[in-house]
């Protein structure tokens, strides 16, 4: 039997790649959503369009995770005191985890604004160069 | 950030209808379905104190910054006697409703929900009606239950209206 394809229609799906987040149980297909816009981590933020690259998620060390782009209007907020908006304990990112690294830079500075007096390790960390660029 | 609106909007209902811990919470919606910016709620007195048996209105109104910044939420004007709430123009004293304290973890049904609370746990060091809190205070309940009840029927504006 000779087969031909005649067309191929490809379909790929994907999700952010979040460590840990496998034991997590699913309820009812309920996807996890950023804890501030209310929309699946797989989803965009509300001021973009695209997910994915466009609308990167970023992992705190305290495993409460945002799209780059929520946690950081937060942060840039007087009020945030850099904390987290789940925990309130301060906001930093989980390190060694691949889909944080490109955000480093870009949350150190507003970590750096927002909490000068009470830096801990963690932040001393990311004040360090290749963290910051001014 | 308006997309998250629409979120509580929808999830609100299917909580209220689903999840008994807020069967106090008789409503709350957006006040027309064009503009999502105004909230009403209204809520059951608490059990078990002065206010069990009357109901309350909510209103609620959000900026565009939301969930960036609070909700403002008042009760209906000359509403409901306590001593965390202004009588007259029902803004409500609660550190949670202020921006210092506020996170975006927070949405409005707990707001309401902190604000249920709040009636069954007056805090009289911290007084918008400064006459109900001595009485608490003083720990003179009887004195202050009789106080808010003469207020929920009416107090010198007549009979209860509803």
């Amino acid at each position: 039997m000779l087969l031909e394809f005649e067309k191929v229609y490809p379909v790929f799906s994907w999700s952010w790649d979040i460590p840990g987040d496998e034991n997590a149980v699913k309820e009812n297909g309920d996807e996890d959503l950023c804890g501030i816009c209310r929309v699946s981590y797989n989803g965009t933020c509300p001021s973009c369009k695209y997910p994915g690259d466009d609308c990167p998620l970023v992992i705190g060390e305290c495993n409460h995770n945002f799209h780059v782009h929520c946690i950081q209007q937060w942060l840039d907020t007087p009020t945030a005191k850099g904390l987290c908006p789940m925990c309130r304990q301060p906001f930093s990112l989980k390190r060694n985890v691949a889909i944080n690294e490109f955000q480093m830079g870009r949350l150190a500075k507003v970590l750096i604004n927002s909490q000068p007096a009470t830096l801990n390790d963690d932040q001393d960390m990311m004040m360090e160069p290749e963290f910051v660029v001014r | 950030m308006s997309s998250r609106l629409a979120k509580e909007y929808k999830n609100v209902a299917k909580t209220l209808r689903a999840d008994q811990s807020f069967s106090h919470v008789l409503s709350l919606g957006p006040c027309s379905d064009d503009n999502l910016t105004h909230w009403d709620a209204q809520i059951m007195g608490p059990a078990d104190t002065c206010y069990s048996g009357y109901k309350f209105t909510l209103r609620i109104q959000v900026t565009d910054r939301y969930p960036l910044e609070p909700p403002k939420i008042r009760f209906a004007p000359f509403s409901i006697p306590h001593c965390n709430i202004d009588f007259d123009s029902g803004r409500i004293c609660l550190t949670l409703l202020e921006q210092e304290h506020w996170s975006p973890a927070w949405d409005l049904l707990h707001c309401v929900q902190a604000i249920w609370l709040l009636l069954a746990n007056p805090e009289p060091d911290s007084p918008l009606d400064v006459d109900l809190a001595c009485l608490l205070r003083a720990k003179d309940y009887s004195a202050h239950d009789a106080l808010v009840c003469y207020y929920l029927n009416g107090g010198s504006h007549g009979s209860r209206s509803n």
